[in-house]
C-alpha cells in the first residue's frame, strides 16, 4: 500500500519510466529548506512500490512525522534592510568604517545565498561610490591623490609642489646656514619640493647676467671716463669709441653663448649630477627618491645668488674669499645631509662617494669664479 | 537640413533668401534681385519667417569692422587689468572672460621690436625677448597650476600678456630719452604699475600661505624685461 507515498506527493503522471525525461519538480512541500535542494539533486523516485525499508534513502523523516503539504516560508535574503539600500551612503559609510577597508572584499565574499532559487546566489551589491585611495577610511586629510591625473595633465606633478612659503623659506635658509645641524634630509624626507631647484637655477642664471652686465657698465664708465651718453650727436670718434664700449657693454647680456652656457651649468649641475648620484644610490639598494636628491642639489645653490651680487665689489681676492666660503659652506650642507643615506647605501665605498661629492661642488665653485664672477 | 526654416525642404533649390533677411540692417542693398545666391545658414532663433541677422553671421561684415571690433576688445580688456578700478565686474576673475591673445601678442611684438631695433645684434635681443616672454608666460601659468591654483589656462596667459603693457612704455620711453635718472624713474614706476595689475590676480588663483611662491616668478620676468629696457642704449 502507497500510504506513505514518496516525499513530493504523488506523480499524478502515473510511474515514472526509468530514463524518460523527469519534470523539474520542485519540491514545495517541504518542510525545511534542505529538502528542496535534495530533491533537486536527487533522482527521480522510484517507480515501485515504496516500503518502509527504503524510507532511509529519502533521507530523514521529518521529525513531526507530518508529511503533505506544508506551508514552509523561503529563506530570502531581506534586501530591503538599510545596508543593501545603494542610495543609503551614510549607512554604508557607516558599514565601511566599521568593517574597514579590507573587510569590504570580505564582505562580498560572506553573502548567504537563497537557498530554493537554483542559480541565483544573491550577493550584496557593490558600494557606491569608491572612495579614492588616497583617502583611505575617509580620512579628512589634505593629500589630494595626485595619481587620478593622467601624465600629461599638469596637475598629476603636484605633489613636487606642495610647500608653502614658509617651508621654502626655511629650506633656503637652512641651506645657508645649515651645516652645523644638518636637518635637511630628514625634514624634506617626506616632501620633497622641485619649486626651490628649478627657480633657484633660474633665477641664478637671470642674476648673473644682470650682474655681470651691470659691472661691464660700471667699468666702462670708469674706463673711458666719459659721461652716460648725451642726447646730442657726438663726434665721429666719440661716436666710434662709444659705440664700441656699449657694444661690449649690450654683448654680454644678449651674449647668447655665455646665457646658454649658464643655463647648462646651472640646470645641468642639479639635474645631471643629481640624476648620477640618484643611480649610484639606487645600485646600491639604498632609499632616496630623484625628488630628494634634485631638492637638495637645488637648494644648496641658493647661497650663490647673494655671493654673484657681492661679487660686484672690484677687489679680486675679497671676490675669491667669497666664492670660496659659499662653495664650502654649500659642500659642507651636501656631505653632512648625505652622509646618512650613503653610509646606509653602500658603507664600504661612503667616503669615496662623498669625496667625490664634495669635489663636484668644488669644481662648480671654480668654474663659477673663473666664468662668471670674473666680470 | 534646416529644420526650423519656414518652407518646405525643396524651397532651399531655389535661390531666394528667406524674406526680411537683410531688412534690419540698413544700407545693405538687396541683392535678391540682382543675383542668385543661395540662402545663407542662419541660426535660427525662431520658427517665424521673419529673423534677425544673429551675432555670429560676421563673414560679410568689412574688413574695418573686423579689426575694430578687436580694437575695441583689445582696448576694454586693457582698461579693465591695468587701470585698478572696479569697472563693471565683482572681482579680478570676471575681467577677463573675454579672454583673447590678440592684446598679448601686439604687446611683445611691440616690445621686441622696441627692444631690438638700433641694436646691432638686433634679431638675437628680439628673439630673446620673444623666446622669454612666451616661454614665460607659459611657465608661469604652469607653476601656478603646480602650485595648487586653479585658473583658466589661456586667460592667465592673457591676463600676463596685457600686463606687459606699462613696459612697453617704458621701453619706448626709455628709447627714446636717455637720461639715466629719467629712465630709471619711469622704468621704476611701469614694474610698480605692472606689478599692481598682476600680483592681486596671481595672488588670488593659488591657496593661501603660497602667495609669494606664485609672485615671485612674474617679479623676476618683469624685472628682467624692465632691465632689458633700462640698459638699452
Amino acid at each position: 500500500m502507497q500510504g506513505a507515498g514518496p516525499q513530493g506527493g504523488h506523480n499524478p503522471f502515473g510511474p515514472v519510466v526509468q530514463g524518460a525525461y523527469v519534470p523539474y519538480n520542485v519540491n514545495t512541500t517541504a518542510q525545511f529548506a534542505d529538502e528542496v535542494v535534495s530533491a533537486i539533486s536527487q533522482g527521480p523516485p522510484p517507480s515501485t512500490s515504496f516500503s518502509a525499508n527504503h524510507q532511509g534513502a529519502w533521507g530523514a523523516l521529518p521529525p513531526h512525522g507530518a508529511y503533505g503539504p506544508q506551508h514552509v516560508a523561503l529563506q530570502f535574503t531581506d534586501t530591503t534592510a538599510p545596508q543593501y539600500v545603494i542610495g543609503n551612503i551614510q549607512q554604508q559609510e557607516e558599514r565601511q568604517n566599521l568593517v574597514g577597508l579590507q573587510g569590504r572584499s570580505d564582505d562580498h565574499a560572506a553573502a548567504p545565498s537563497i537557498p530554493g532559487v537554483p542559480g541565483v546566489p544573491f550577493s550584496q551589491p557593490p558600494p557606491q561610490v569608491p572612495t579614492s585611495g588616497g583617502d583611505a577610511g575617509g580620512n579628512a586629510g589634505s593629500k589630494e591623490d595626485y595619481a587620478k591625473y593622467p601624465f600629461y595633465n599638469v596637475r598629476r606633478y603636484r605633489e613636487y609642489f606642495d610647500v608653502d612659503t614658509k617651508d621654502v623659506l626655511w629650506r633656503v635658509g637652512n641651506s645657508l646656514i645649515g651645516v652645523f645641524r644638518p636637518n635637511f634630509m630628514e625634514v624634506t624626507m617626506k616632501n620633497p619640493d622641485l619649486y626651490g631647484p628649478f627657480w633657484t637655477a633660474t633665477t641664478l642664471i637671470f642674476v648673473t647676467a644682470v650682474v655681470g652686465n651691470f659691472v661691464d657698465y660700471i667699468q666702462w664708465r670708469k674706463d673711458s671716463r666719459v659721461p652716460p651718453p648725451s642726447p646730442t650727436p657726438p663726434v665721429v670718434g666719440r661716436l666710434l669709441l662709444s659705440s664700441a664700449s656699449e657694444l661690449a657693454n649690450k654683448q654680454w647680456f644678449t651674449d647668447y653663448t655665455k646665457l646658454a652656457t649658464s643655463a647648462a651649468i646651472f640646470y645641468g649641475y642639479i639635474f645631471v649630477v643629481g640624476l648620477i648620484l640618484f643611480f649610484f644610490v639606487k645600485w646600491f639598494k639604498g632609499e632616496l627618491r630623484l625628488a630628494n636628491v634634485f631638492c637638495i642639489y637645488g637648494y644648496c645653490l641658493t647661497i650663490y645668488v647673494p655671493v654673484s651680487i657681492a661679487c660686484m665689489v672690484p677687489i679680486d681676492w675679497v671676490r675669491w674669499v667669497l666664492v670660496m666660503s659659499a662653495t664650502a659652506l654649500s659642500a659642507g650642507f651636501l656631505f653632512m645631509n648625505f652622509r646618512a643615506t650613503i653610509y646606509s647605501a653602500a658603507p664600504a665605498r661612503a667616503v669615496l662617494v662623498l669625496v667625490l661629492i664634495v669635489l663636484a661642488h668644488i669644481g662648480l665653485g671654480l668654474g663659477l669664479k673663473l666664468y662668471f664672477f670674473q666680470y | 537640413m534646416w529644420p526650423l526654416r519656414s518652407g518646405p525642404p525643396n524651397a532651399n533649390v531655389q535661390p531666394t533668401p528667406p524674406p526680411g533677411l537683410f531688412q534690419d540692417v540698413p544700407g545693405i542693398p538687396s541683392t535678391s534681385t540682382t543675383m542668385p545666391q543661395s540662402p545663407p545658414p542662419t541660426i535660427p532663433t525662431s520658427t517665424q519667417a521673419q529673423s534677425t541677422i544673429p551675432e555670429e553671421y560676421t563673414l560679410d561684415e568689412p574688413i574695418w569692422k573686423t579689426i575694430w571690433r578687436d580694437i575695441v576688445t583689445i582696448a576694454r580688456n586693457l582698461r579693465s587689468v591695468l587701470i585698478p578700478v572696479n569697472w563693471k565686474f565683482h572681482g579680478q576673475a570676471q575681467a577677463l572672460r573675454n579672454w583673447d591673445l590678440w592684446g598679448p601678442l601686439v604687446f611683445m611684438l611691440v616690445l621686441a621690436i622696441v627692444l631690438s631695433v638700433h641694436e646691432t645684434n638686433a634679431s638675437q635681443v628680439f628673439a630673446m625677448v620673444f623666446a622669454e616672454v612666451a616661454l614665460g608666460a607659459i611657465i608661469l601659468t604652469v607653476n601656478v597650476i603646480l602650485l595648487g591654483g586653479e585658473l583658466v589656462f589661456f586667460q592667465a596667459i592673457c591676463l600676463l600678456g596685457y600686463c606687459l603693457f606699462p613696459l612697453v612704455v617704458a621701453a619706448i620711453i626709455c628709447a627714446s630719452v636717455k637720461t639715466k635718472w629719467i629712465r630709471s624713474l619711469v622704468t621704476l614706476g611701469c614694474l610698480a604699475w605692472a606689478s599692481v595689475a598682476t600680483i592681486p590676480f596671481i595672488g588670488n588663483a593659488v591657496p593661501r600661505g603660497r602667495k609669494a611662491l606664485a609672485v615671485y616668478p612674474v617679479m623676476l620676468m618683469y624685472v628682467s624685461l624692465a632691465w632689458l629696457a633700462l640698459v638699452k642704449s
